[in-house]
């Protein structure tokens, strides 16, 4: 019986970095999204929570917001409401109209 | 449009082909995740753009200076003060804030008992009434040493509470959100409302440091 | 009428079972006291699989005793750890 990786109480662990930085806005869009969706009971926090609980170990180091994205798209294609495809073409077309 | 002509192979962050599918190392590649993950949502209709925009419009509107207008009220008005604290979810309707699904437990501190708020298990935080939580609270450090070590932790904030003094952790595990009502500083005795509320930071109303009347 | 009155000691089940759960791992196995009965909330062990969390759940702040919680906890033995369990991982405790 592990502590799975999000259950921190008590982990070792460094100093506190008290640095704050403002949220960036696509963290703040996702949030909003995930709100809307919370909103109209299509999307709980609960379940949120538990596939950010399921992401692999790597991707549950990253930063808070992308480890939230991540669990966002898992979720939603569980749901059957997209697909990681479809984001992931979608992310090419926008790359490719912004022209970078 | 179109949104997915390429056939039914996997997405991996490292396969080849030219010029697509960005890097996940790359700037911008969150950035562009959330802007697909929107767009696709409003196009099927799951929310609207209004939805979104209303509800960042209320993420932006936050700002802990609202839970210092509560600290503030309950620093001059022993009614609202008691009212706070045997259910703070209604005290602070009194004041037009909202708790959402959640409920408001806040926690005073005296001369006996300093109080520390964290979420262990993510980043359960009062949002609506101190807006976004710090990198800090979310952060592995703060959510696993809060509870084993709490007065080291709070040491690292510049705040020692004495041994003859209890620190109570909160551990924000389900659908209680918290604030701590500090003590109100000496020297600010008879201070009016606006002026306590901007002595409240936000760090003091999660428990990690004193206000001060400086 | 709620299962706990505040003040009774209560033992958090050392249970693990897998999926979502809102019971932190340090404090399974624990005894504390009833803090406060917060009224009854949806299970979110439920929720997070989309199913709605009915029947409600009694949830109850509970609070221990720091030196019960870690070996070696630097600090007073009248310090408190309090968090929120749900019905269904309590148990009276004896004493």
């Amino acid at each position: 019986m592990n502590q799975r990786q999000h259950d921190m109480g008590g982990m070792d662990a460094g100093p506190i970095e008290a640095s704050a930085h403002e949220a960036e806005p696509w963290a703040k869009m996702i949030t909003s999204l995930a709100a809307a969706m919370r909103d109209h009971d299509i999307m709980r926090i609960d379940e949120l929570r538990r596939a950010l609980e399921d992401l692999p170990p790597d991707v549950y180091e990253q930063d808070y917001f992308e480890r939230w994205s991540e669990a966002m798209v898992n979720l939603l294609e569980e749901k059957g409401l997209l697909s990681r495809d479809e984001v992931m073409s979608r992310m090419d077309a926008i790359k490719e109209k912004v022209g970078d | 449009m179109s949104t997915d002509d390429r056939g039914t192979h996997d997405h991996d962050h490292d396969h080849d082909h030219p010029g697509t599918t960005p890097d996940v190392n790359e700037t911008g590649y969150y950035e562009l995740m959330a802007e697909a993950m929107k767009e696709l949502l409003i196009e099927k209709g799951v929310v609207s753009a209004d939805d979104v925009r209303r509800n960042l419009e209320f993420l932006d509107s936050r700002d802990p200076v609202d839970g210092g207008r509560v600290i503030a009220r309950a620093w001059t008005d022993p009614e609202f003060k008691k009212r706070l604290l045997e259910d703070g979810t209604a005290a602070v309707e009194e004041m037009g804030l909202t708790m959402g699904d959640a409920e408001l437990v806040v926690v005073e501190n005296t001369d006996d008992v300093h109080n520390m708020i964290v979420c262990t298990l993510c980043s359960c935080y009062p949002r609506t009434l101190l807006g976004l939580p710090p990198d800090w609270y979310k952060s592995k450090s703060y959510r696993s040493r809060a509870v084993i070590e709490p007065r080291a932790v709070l040491k690292e904030f510049g705040t020692e509470i004495p041994d003859d003094m209890t620190v109570r952790v909160h551990d924000s595990n389900a659908d209680m959100r918290y604030l701590v009502l500090p003590q109100q500083p000496e020297g600010t005795e008879g201070w009016p409302v606006e002026k306590l509320a901007e002595i409240v930071s936000r760090d003091a109303m999660v428990g990690v440091v004193v206000p001060e009347a400086g | 009428m709620p299962m706990f009155s505040v003040g009774d000691r209560v033992r958090i089940k050392n249970s693990h079972p897998p999926g979502h759960r809102r019971t932190p791992f340090y404090v399974r196995g624990k005894t504390g006291v009833i803090e406060r009965y917060c009224g009854d909330f949806r299970n979110p062990e439920e929720l997070a699989y989309g199913f709605d969390g009915t029947p409600k759940r009694e949830l109850y702040r509970v609070r221990l005793a720091q030196t019960d919680l870690w070996d070696d906890y630097e600090g007073p033995a009248d310090d408190t750890l309090d968090l929120e369990i749900f019905d269904h991982w309590l148990e009276k405790a004896e004493g």
